[in-house]
């Protein structure tokens, strides 16, 4: 009887406390992820970065009007850009992450290269 | 949120059946109905750890997306697999020995560790996408 007592608090116990936890996680994730959403786009189209790193392969216009927008990069915002200039996956993620202050994260750089990737492919086929 | 709604509906409704069923015979019978009796052997628990390890083993062979969320997910989703078992062990063990279990605690817990429990599954399935 203690025995069956003592399991039951404790799977409830513990359950509840997974649950509680699960929770936080992922509306911290949740909240994390949507701050980062609105940062990246704002900091990849400010002319600072567009002057001191040189990146004119993307369209910072379209990329503004993205961050502006609240809204995600579309394929139309990078489409065309790449005719003259080499887009430089590294070198722009290396400028960006020496910049303090600078706030980038890994997460449009993917999202970018996928949409690089779909519209310029011949630019990463090396 | 496909995946959740698939498994809410063919896992967790579908895996209920059995305990609906019983409830519909009880009262087709008229017989009297207890939600104590149908459930104080520990049904829930076996159903809650069957739920939960098919949520855990969805994250296997998905994509790499979300990779730590996922195994912090699924870890929290395999402590509710161990907890409900060794509870269910433990009730198992304890009517295996004519002890006289408090029928109300197993309820009681029982349905709180399904309830919760369908939590950190939920989240295990929304991380993984569509």
């Amino acid at each position: 009887m203690d025995q069956i007592f003592f399991w039951a608090h404790t799977t409830q116990y513990v359950v509840t406390a997974c649950a509680v936890v699960t929770i936080a996680v992922a509306l911290f994730y949740r909240l994390a992820h949507s701050r980062r959403r609105e940062g990246e786009f704002v900091m990849l189209a400010s002319p600072r970065a567009e002057r001191r790193f040189d990146i004119p392969s993307i369209r910072m216009d379209r990329l503004a009007a993205a961050a502006a927008e609240r809204r995600p990069i579309r394929e139309d915002d990078v489409a065309g850009v790449l005719n003259r200039v080499k887009y430089d996956l590294e070198r722009l993620r290396f400028a960006l992450l020496e910049q303090k202050g600078v706030h980038i994260r890994k997460g449009v750089e993917s999202e970018l290269k996928n949409i690089l990737m779909r519209t310029h492919p011949q630019v990463f086929a090396n | 949120m496909y995946n959740v709604l698939r498994w809410l509906i063919f896992g967790a409704i579908v895996s209920l059946l059995p305990l609906g069923f019983t409830y519909l015979d009880l009262l087709a019978w008229s017989q009297p109905i207890q939600w104590t009796k149908l459930i104080a052997n520990g049904e829930l628990l076996v159903i809650t750890w069957v739920l939960s390890a098919s949520a855990f083993g969805e994250l296997y062979g998905s994509e790499q997306a979300n990779k730590y969320l996922k195994l912090f997910f699924g870890g929290i989703t395999f402590v509710i697999v161990l907890f409900s078992a060794m509870f269910f062990a433990s009730i198992v063990e304890a009517n295996a020995a004519n002890v006289v279990l408090d029928q109300y605690i197993v309820k009681q817990s029982s349905l709180w560790v399904f309830a919760v429990s369908l939590i950190p599954c939920c989240c295990c399935l929304a991380c993984i996408g569509d």
